[in-house]
């Protein structure tokens, strides 16, 4: 609803996205009701955001510590129902949340069937829109905050609520995704008289912008009052003003409040990556505002992907491994050594009662009992977080090892209900492969751990979602933008790609691949592998540097790999060395596991 | 606004506050009421036990004070060992609570946390224990012996500290308003620690000002009269606290901070 007669409810709800011109809207507000009296900026708060224990203890002397966040919710509409009853309007009230007609999270958090509108109707006259341009948003975003343009960028995606804290504030305070926030207070949506106003219209003409919103919500002013106020909060006597004063708005985090409040400032500040990721993030509402993208659809095709898979990656606790493996990883004392183990390599033991690895940089793992698996963490490794990786790859190898399972060092993918296993010493091209083979359809059933369960009908793999470890030059042959990847700490030179989910249900396993360079080969060749070399092979991708042997028992290992061997087709793929000729593996991978696996090749079975 | 319509009826509120006659009545949805008389009394009606700490602790008890004629101060009192006097910590309440455990670890004791009862008519201003439990949020970025990790209450967030308060008021002595910086969050602010500034002149009036929460419920209408009850704390020493924001591990930071605060105390007050 955009320009209808306002009611006569007092509150205009002064909404924005946070760092884009709220505060110099309330500056001009605030010029034109005082004139040219003394101005501070500390007074700017009387538009204050309707949460906070002021309100409840000033109005009601209820202390809202005490109450649970659906409580809260129900005071936080009260207070501002309440004062809006002794308020003459209309006044404006700051809000960087979202718009919404009930609290964010209101049935999860165990509220009722009648939510209590957190922008009551009976209370509102209207709203002034405010909009700035995301990339200026996301740099002005990181100053404010401290935070890194990263992690500013990945805010504005980020479309859930700042959890409530009654004890700190009163119910959620969502801002949700930029564009979310900016389709929440579509004036057309909205269910009372509304004006947008984009930061960049207000910095060229701001008289002419501001004059019909103003005068639409109710506010009695003319022109020459409004160029007046406008000059008077010009950005250099803010900053003037902050200088002197101080300002309580400004974020601990940052050095002063009133920055420089530039138009197009993100060409300067914005890095060619991160601005791929807002505008893959944000085209859409971005193009119905009006601002001009700098990426086509394609590149932003790429980066989306990459950003969906880095969402992915960061929302996944790395103690929590997927529930059906049935392993709880927990952090804790773990000993340097193992009573009575025996040592299979430098960094690995194994004892009767549990399996002991020791990472590179300090962090141990502890597996026992084929379901628990405790981990210390060096504090120098901590905040590099690259220890994460290797520990769900060792507590899963290690627990179902102790469970009796044989764990090949593959990545393994599935089409039409049938797996295959790309095996391969490390650097062969494993994870490549596996990711490669998503874009021929097939789905990445786990990478660098296969789970296979072995019963009389046959072999199958235990799928479990997991991370890929990628270099650059990977990523680019599989269509991601590795910029916006999350990567390993400095130096590793690889990110992170984290597929969807496999599922919990096991897949027959159809063949196994085996990748090898060659120094001598001009290009991709494709050899069934037999009999003795078959089992000898496949002993090398199970052995897990020795654990397997350690904890199966030798015989029961051989065994496991014997029947394998019998059960399963094995097909080597050769590739030159120092090419990476993703494409004509991907060729002979689809080609063999097909309906007729052998096709052009022969498959004497194993003897 | 000629003839548009008004807005529409709001829905019964959730809590409610009736200051129209005596006794003072608040409702609680319909979990529970409480009636608050003049001189102070109280009683509470509740569907269970657990409405009943809400009403009474969370509400009747700041309630009692206000009808006694004390302003509510929006900060945390505390008090020294072997002294009558109190330090009003103001500022985020991450803050004030961290501080506040902190002096409580060397000996201070809790006078009233979060919000505390004034009388601003005497020539000092005096601090009342505000009553109930010790409260602070969770999450705290400190560690310390004296927090029991149980909640107020299931579904509240708050967190109780188990340390027994003081009884007694005491005169107002001092007031610092703590605030954070961006130190060991990577931010871009100010080196550390600039320690514990006095604050005088006419930057004294928004820490001043930030302190008086009850100003509808003690029915001032005038802002002057605001004004001259602010008066009564311009009249003791105010400081600024930098602290760190809400970083674990600065316990060395937090400590040489409280050392400064502490000094600043001695010095000024003691």
């Amino acid at each position: 609803m955009t320009g209808d007669p306002v009611g006569r409810a007092p509150f205009v709800w002064l909404a924005s996205y946070p760092k884009s011109g709220n505060t110099w809207f309330r500056a001009i507000l605030s010029a034109l009701t005082r004139g040219e009296q003394l101005f501070t900026l500390d007074e700017l708060s009387s538009g204050g955001q309707p949460f906070g224990l002021s309100p409840a203890l000033s109005l009601l002397g209820l202390d809202p510590r005490w109450l649970t966040r659906t409580e809260a919710e129900r005071l936080r509409t009260d207070l501002i129902v309440l004062q809006a009853a002794g308020t003459e309007g209309p006044v404006f009230r700051k809000t960087h949340e979202r718009y919404r007609t009930s609290p964010a999270r209101w049935t999860i958090e165990g509220g009722d069937s009648d939510p209590p509108p957190p922008f009551p109707a009976s209370a509102t006259r209207g709203a002034v829109v405010i909009v700035r341009d995301p990339r200026d948003v996301a740099v002005s975003l990181a100053h404010h905050f401290g935070m890194s343009l990263e992690a500013a960028v990945d805010r504005m995606a980020i479309d859930d609520s700042q959890r409530a804290d009654p004890g700190r504030r009163l119910g959620e305070q969502p801002w949700g995704s930029w564009s979310g926030h900016t389709r929440s207070w579509d004036p057309a949506a909205l269910p009372f008289p509304a004006f947008r106003i984009r930061y960049e219209d207000l910095h060229v003409d701001p008289v002419g912008v501001l004059l019909p919103a103003l005068t639409g919500v109710g506010i009695d002013v003319d022109e020459p009052g409004l160029a007046a106020a406008v000059d008077r909060v010009r950005m250099d006597r803010l900053q003037q003003d902050e200088q002197q004063r101080g300002f309580r708005e400004r974020h601990a985090q940052s050095e002063r409040f009133f920055r420089r409040g530039r138009v197009g400032g993100w060409r300067d500040e914005l890095p060619p990556h991160l601005v791929r990721a807002v505008e893959a993030d944000h085209h859409e509402v971005m193009t119905e505002l009006g601002y001009d993208l700098t990426t086509d659809a394609g590149v932003r095709s790429t980066t989306a992907r990459s950003r969906t898979s880095a969402r992915r990656h960061r929302s996944r606790p790395w103690h929590r491994l997927p529930e059906h493996l049935g392993v709880e990883v927990s952090e804790g004392e773990v000993p340097e050594h193992l009573d009575g183990s025996t040592e299979v390599t430098s960094w690995l033991e194994v004892a009767p009662d549990g399996a002991l690895v020791r990472l590179v940089g300090g962090t141990r793992v502890l597996v026992r009992d084929g379901c628990r698996a405790t981990v210390h963490i060096d504090p120098e490794e901590r905040s590099s977080g690259d220890w994460a990786w290797p520990v769900q790859g060792w507590a899963v190898s290690l627990a179902m090892l102790q469970r009796g399972h044989l764990v090949l060092h593959a990545a393994s993918v599935e089409c039409d209900g049938r797996a295959v296993a790309i095996a391969g010493v490390a650097g062969a091209g494993k994870s490549t492969t596996a990711v490669g083979m998503l874009g021929r359809g097939w789905r990445l059933l786990v990478d660098d751990v296969t789970i296979l369960d072995t019963a009389e009908d046959g072999v199958s793999v235990l799928p479990y979602l997991r991370g890929v470890n990628l270099t650059a030059d990977a990523a680019a042959g599989l269509g991601l933008d590795f910029a916006n990847l999350p990567h390993l700490s400095a130096g590793r030179g690889k990110a992170v790609f984290l597929g969807e989910d496999p599922g919990v249900t096991p897949v027959p396993l159809e063949a196994i691949v085996v990748l090898r360079g060659r120094r001598t080969a001009d290009d991709v060749q494709v050899r069934i592998v037999t009999g003795a070399e078959r089992l000898t092979l496949l002993r090398r991708q199970a052995d897990r540097d020795g654990a397997a042997p350690a904890i199966l028992g030798d015989a029961t290992f051989f065994t496991r790999v014997a029947a394998l061997a019998s059960a399963v087709p094995v097909v080597e793929v050769s590739r030159p060395v120092g090419q990476w000729s993703l494409d004509s593996v991907l060729d002979a991978v689809v080609a063999f596991s097909h309906d007729d696996p052998a096709e052009g090749l022969d498959d004497p079975g194993t003897d | 606004m000629g003839d548009v319509p008004g807005p529409p009826a709001p829905a019964p509120p959730f809590a409610a506050l009736d200051r129209s006659g005596e006794p003072w009545v608040g409702t609680l949805g319909t979990r529970g009421s409480l009636r608050v008389w003049a001189d102070g009394t109280w009683e509470v009606d509740a569907a269970d036990a657990e409405t009943h700490e809400v009403l009474a602790h969370g509400w009747a008890v700041l309630l009692s004070h206000v009808r006694r004629g004390r302003r509510i101060l929006s900060g945390t009192a505390m008090v020294p060992p072997d002294d009558a006097r109190a330090l009003l910590l103001s500022g985020g309440l991450d803050q004030q609570a961290e501080v506040s455990l902190l002096l409580a670890a060397r000996g201070w004791r809790l006078l009233a946390d979060t919000t505390t009862p004034a009388d601003l008519t005497g020539p000092e201003p005096v601090v009342h224990p505000r009553g109930g439990p010790w409260l602070v949020p969770r999450h705290l970025a400190l560690h310390s012996a004296l927090l029991t990790d149980a909640r107020v209450r299931p579904g509240a967030t708050a967190q109780l500290v188990g340390a027994e308060p003081v009884r007694e008021p005491v005169v107002l002595a001092a007031h610092v308003r703590v605030a954070d910086t961006a130190l060991g969050s990577g931010g871009a602010g100010a080196e550390f620690p600039h320690g514990v500034v006095p604050v005088t002149g006419a930057r004294r009036m928004a820490p001043q000002f930030a302190l008086l929460h009850d100003v509808v419920l003690a029915g001032i209408e005038d802002p002057l009269r605001v004004m001259a009850d602010d008066m009564a704390t311009s009249r003791i020493p105010l400081a600024e606290l930098t602290w760190p924001g809400p970083v674990a591990g600065m316990d060395e930071v937090r400590a040489r901070a409280l050392a400064g605060l502490l000094d600043w105390w001695r010095e000024t007050v003691g």
